[in-house]
């Protein structure tokens, strides 16, 4: 039966001009493997989430048919068609494994029983029944590919669509997950779809194969035909087909062996027939100076040592791998090396102090700025060098691009980019060649030796064998918290059995110096032709220039000098009279008098630091806020009835009771709000992504006890959301960092305390914002809405009689605290406003939020 | 072993809110000394003797909160002494403090043992029952907590060798640079909940016309349905007691607490329904060294 059928089908993507596939045909019966593969933005990612019907905002041509029925309408997608994205990270949705596992069953509606055996039957033919109750943060790669398999399971797919599921994993556990795709394949029949750049061990697993290129198929066949094809056409995809193929595509042998062990058969009857080119012993690198010596490194975190006596040299000039498994330490390692930790015994020795360049293993972390010029701008290079360093990383054609906007491999070309624009003497990498198609691994090799030539020194840490072989000065293996071993390549690949390159193992008793596939073509007569070429003199350190001095701050006008001047002493002022210190009578009616000599000074020092630009957001269609008016207007009503009429009859500790019975009636319609308005899935994600940040962030600020950026971020997400999401966001935020540092029957007050913070920043600034009135906000609602609800709640948790001189008396005392905090809160706008707001504006662009 | 821990959310949520309810409303004397030892008991049955910390927290907390009293408040008919400012700090008041400082030891007390029962995916399912939405959004806050401080942590690291240094330098650059890093981070993993959507409607989220179930791990069993019903039985019997004024008590303008018969047998299904997740850990925990025992023989 067919599954799917694919006619003439063209895919162009919202505010794009041309297609990132077209004219694909093809058909996929039931059962079958298909594997595609590709170049870095070729068009496999896009093809496989337009068959699974995710694709909305562009423009299509031709169509799917998903069991005869459009996908774009066809109601059976979500159960039948199982679909993992290539980031295995944010694939994850829940935070325990059982319920990640769940998760695909409850939006399907089945019931808690089936769901219950269901997922003990996914668990079992996975192996992972010991994972169940585990955080999911807390797995390994391997095992989060392996989860990601098996919740898709749960749901009974007819067809499973993986887009690049190795790409993240080292190689024994990519060869344990290709092993489990098969398995699914074979033994439950279920139709696969694979997209992958590492192919050797899925090519003898797949009845299908086509090769993308451009968005056109390049070639289409049986997976066994696919070099022929290739190499009839001399088609540049030919260089990612399994090394054994290209070989024997390279002799002209007519059979293109596809596994270790067909080419090992092949590469041994044409050794008996013609003679090898071996290659020549290359001459052993002379001694290069040395940079910096690790001598017996211990680290660990809480109980566990991740690096236990670590010995390691590292040279001047020399590119440098290291390997090991998952959580070897490895990146633990770089992060040594460069002093982002330090050992908790032994020491690193530095014969000079270098500069460092850290590539992280996820590339954005590096991007802040609108486009990747103006990041490479932004690092105080030179134009001459900028132009070099695009060429160099082919990043012409996206320079205009906002860096999150690229492809995985743009991505990393121009994070990599950066840090040559930056300029460093030692280039720490973190599995840099994740996701990258063979033909930018051979120019990221290219560039990184064009680096070693220059006097820099590469510390490469890397699961990729065939990228280590092919490229580095020395190998060490991590393993057990030190370097069991640390020499040539040459005796690195050769002697390893296991964990080798395929050439390697292919060559193994034929041919025994032989460990890159560059060799093993070579050894029959074929070469690999590098077509790139680099400019020269990128890397020539000595004449490096030196970063432009940054222009001078533009001078602040006089009268804003006095407002900082004015307000910042009548502040301390007030605080220091507030302190206790000096005996000064608190007011005691009203009882927001405590607050009044503060508005000023807060004011006039908002108005002296204020940079005067305005965050204008972007034009909006129509304010949505009838809604949102309604629903505060009705719970307004609904507290002072509630108020008026239950607290006359209060005594005692039942105004307790009151007033808690009134906040409930007020965090009631917005939760109402949120369950019958069903958010999609980017507002959910959106909105607690939000959330974590506004608790995450609190770690970052270390330096600054008690001055945390919760409530400023709260009130920045809710003026770009939108103050119903702002409510929610505000709310679940304390709801959930209570989870982490304790509850208690203050959570329901900090709930709706931060939620009307936000709720009315969202009022107040959806449309229009500026950066002082939203500081000035920001300190204000702090202090009154925040602080005012806070203070109540903790004067009646302690204090079950309401009196008027105990509450001032408790207010008084609370005021430096809650001054810190507003404090915090408009300094944290200050601060984060300008970047964080239009970033967040573009996110909401993009993905359509909140709409 | 099990425990009272292991027990259904919906039962401990019940025993919880109905002891941390009466503590707070009911405080006869007695019935807060009950509170806090069988609070404190059960704490350390849940977690041993270093459970008792949030006392030793919270006791200048509460003499502060004395101090002021007998400040600001001069209600009561034994006085003690005279403030200069010319108020009466009296006997009453000083009783009533110590007494609601015991009642707010007692919630501590309590809110530290359902911290410690209610973990993470309990509070979601317990939510999720009654708000399904706001459920799953708490259970991907707390998914992506862990993720961002990863990230954030990834990307101060990386940021330091392109001219964002949060590690050293004065408190101003470090501040400025931290908040860069913290923009970077939350814009790269904004990015990354859109690629989330795409995981969760590719599971099937939001699909027209079909009902989000919400599966769990706990099962409602006998147990928990007994525990269940005796803490509504006697929650309802205090309560009643309480109404009808069996425990009444007072500090102003004299300090009065009925101790007749009707207050000590309230009192015995007070410290009854209290001693609940305390028997059943100490049960367990006497059949698991039965059962040593045996397999030592």
């Amino acid at each position: 039966m067919t599954l799917y059928e694919v006619n003439d089908f063209s895919y162009t993507y919202h505010g794009k001009d041309l297609p990132a596939v077209k004219n694909i045909s093809f058909t996929l019966d039931e059962g079958e493997f298909l594997l595609i593969c590709g170049s870095s933005g070729s068009g496999k990612s896009t093809l496989l989430s337009c068959m699974k019907g995710l694709e909305d905002r562009g423009t299509s041509k031709g169509e799917i048919l998903f069991l005869k029925e459009n996908i774009k309408s066809c109601a059976s997608s979500a159960r039948d068609i199982g679909y993992a994205s290539q980031f295995p990270e944010e694939q994850t949705v829940t935070d325990i494994v059982w319920h990640e596992l769940a998760f695909g069953a409850e939006n399907t509606g089945i019931k808690q029983s089936e769901i219950r055996s269901r997922i003990a039957e996914a668990a079992l033919f996975f192996g992972i029944e010991d994972l169940l109750y585990r955080k999911t943060d807390e797995l390994s790669g391997g095992q989060k590919q392996i989860l990601s398999l098996a919740s898709l399971l749960v749901l009974r797919p007819r067809v499973l669509i993986l887009d690049e599921p190795l790409s993240q994993l080292d190689p024994i556990a990519a060869e344990e997950l290709t092993a489990l795709i098969g398995r699914v394949n074979r033994e439950l029949g279920i139709a696969v779809v694979v997209a992958e750049h590492r192919l050797p061990g899925l090519m003898s697993l797949s009845d299908k194969m086509f090769v993308l290129d451009g968005g056109v198929i390049a070639a289409k066949g049986v997976p066994s035909d696919i070099p022929k094809i290739l190499h009839e056409k001399a088609h540049p995809m030919l260089c990612s087909m399994p090394c054994t193929a290209r070989a024997a595509a390279a002799a002209d042998a007519g059979e293109y062996p596809l596994t270790v062990k067909d080419g090992k058969a092949w590469y041994k009857k044409y050794a008996a027939e013609h003679s090898l080119t071996l290659p020549a012993t290359a001459a052993p690198k002379s001694p290069c100076e040395p940079l910096c010596s690790l001598k017996d490194i211990y680290f660990g975190y809480d109980k566990t040592d991740v690096l236990k006596g670590l010995c390691l040299d590292i040279f001047k000039g020399e590119l440098l791998t290291v390997s090991g498994g998952n959580a070897a330490g490895k990146t633990t390692l770089l992060s040594l090396i460069c002093g982002n930790l330090k050992p908790i015994s032994g020491g690193i020795r530095f014969f000079e102090k270098p500069r460092f360049g850290l590539f992280p293993q996820e590339p954005s972390l590096i991007f802040s700025a609108e486009s990747v010029l103006e990041e490479l701008e932004n690092t105080g290079a030179d134009e001459q060098k900028i132009s070099q360093i695009i060429k160099l990383c082919r990043l012409g054609s996206v320079l205009r691009s906002h860096p999150f906007d690229l492809s995985g491999g743009e991505r990393q070309r121009a994070a990599l980019a950066v840090l040559f624009a930056k300029g460093c003497d030692v280039l720490l990498l973190d599995e840099p060649t994740k996701g990258l198609d063979s033909e930018y691994k051979l120019l990221l090799s290219d560039i990184l030796k064009r680096f070693c030539l220059g006097g820099g020194s590469v510390v490469l840490v890397s699961h990729d064998v065939d990228f280590c072989a092919e490229n580095a000065d020395r190998c060490a293996l991590l393993f057990g918290g030190e370097i069991t071993c640390c020499c040539t390549p040459e005796e690195f690949f050769t002697s390893n059995l296991f964990y080798t390159t395929d050439a390697a193992k292919t060559a193994q008793g034929t041919a025994d110096g032989i460990f890159t596939s560059e060799q093993l073509i070579g050894s029959v007569g074929g070469n690999i032709s590098r077509k790139e070429t680099i400019p020269n003199g990128l890397f020539d350190f000595q004449t490096a220039p030196e970063p432009p001095e940054t222009a001078p701050p533009k001078k602040k006008p006089l009268f804003r000098k006095i407002c900082t001047a004015l307000g910042g002493l009548s502040a301390a002022a007030v605080m220091v009279l507030n302190s206790g210190l000096f005996p000064i009578k608190i007011p005691e009616e009203p009882f927001f008098l405590p607050y009044l000599p503060l508005i000023l000074p807060v004011i006039l020092l908002l108005i002296g630091i204020a940079p005067k630009n305005d965050l204008s957001p972007p034009v909006r269609k129509k304010p949505r806020q009838t809604a949102q008016v309604v629903t505060l207007l009705v719970t307004a009503a609904v507290v002072v009835l509630t108020a008026a009429i239950l607290m006359p009859l209060a005594t005692g500790r039942l105004y307790y009771a009151v007033a808690l019975l009134i906040l409930v009636e007020c965090l009631i319609p917005f939760f109402i709000f949120l369950e019958k308005k069903k958010p999609s899935a980017k507002d959910i994600a959106a909105m607690a992504v939000m959330c974590a940040a506004a608790i995450a962030g609190r770690g970052l600020f270390f330096m600054l006890p008690q001055f945390k950026p919760t409530a400023a971020l709260v009130i920045i997400t809710a003026a770009v959301f939108g103050a119903q999401p702002g409510f929610i966001v505000g709310a679940a935020t304390m709801l959930a960092s209570n989870m982490m540092f304790g509850q208690g029957p203050w959570t329901v007050w900090q709930m709706l305390a931060m939620g009307l913070t936000a709720f009315f920043a969202g009022l107040l600034f959806y449309n229009r914002r500026s950066k002082t009135a939203m500081c000035i906000y920001g300190f204000f609602s702090v202090l009154i809405i925040y602080g005012g609800i806070m203070n109540i709640s903790g004067y009646l948790t302690a204090q079950p009689v309401f009196d008027a001189g105990t509450f001032f008396a408790y207010i008084a005392t609370a005021l430096p605290f809650d001054i810190i905090h507003a404090t915090a809160a408009a300094v944290f706008i200050l601060l984060l406003s300008g970047e964080l707001v239009k970033r967040l504006d573009r996110i909401k662009e993009k993905y359509g939020l909140f709409v | 072993m099990r425990g009272f821990k292991k027990y259904h959310p919906f039962a401990s949520a019940v025993f919880l809110l109905s002891v941390t309810l009466i503590t707070a409303f009911l405080q006869h004397p007695l019935f807060t000394a009950v509170s806090l030892i069988t609070a404190s008991l059960t704490a350390v049955s849940l977690k041993g003797i270093k459970a008792l910390k949030p006392l030793l927290y919270i006791l200048p907390f509460y003499l502060f909160a004395c101090v002021i009293n007998l400040l600001f408040n001069n209600a009561g008919v034994t006085v003690l002494f005279v403030l200069p400012t010319g108020n009466n700090a009296t006997l009453e008041t000083l009783a009533y403090s110590l007494n609601s400082g015991a009642a707010m030891a007692a919630l501590v007390m309590w809110f530290y043992c359902s911290c410690e029962i209610f973990t993470s995916d309990k509070v979601a399912y317990l939510l999720g029952c009654a708000a399904p939405k706001l459920g799953l959004l708490l259970t991907m806050i707390l998914r992506f907590v862990p993720l961002l401080a990863r990230r954030i942590k990834q990307c101060a690291h990386a940021q330091r060798f392109i001219g964002c240094d949060v590690y050293s330098g004065g408190p101003v650059v470090r501040v400025k640079n931290a908040v860069k890093v913290l923009s970077t981070a939350i814009a790269a993993c904004a990015e990354g909940a859109a690629r989330t959507a795409v995981s969760m409607k590719g599971r099937g989220y939001g699909i027209k016309g079909v009902r989000r179930t919400s599966y769990t791990v706990f099962r409602f069993a006998a147990k928990e349905a007994a525990v269940t019903v005796a803490v509504f039985a006697l929650t309802a019997a205090i309560a009643a007691g309480g109404a009808f004024g069996a425990a009444e008590y007072g500090f102003y303008p004299y300090i009065f607490a009925k101790t007749d018969a009707a207050a000590i047998i309230l009192a015995a299904a007070w410290t009854l329904l209290c001693v609940i997740p305390l028997s059943i850990n100490l049960t367990e925990k006497l059949r698991i060294s039965e059962v040593k025992h045996i397999d030592a023989v």
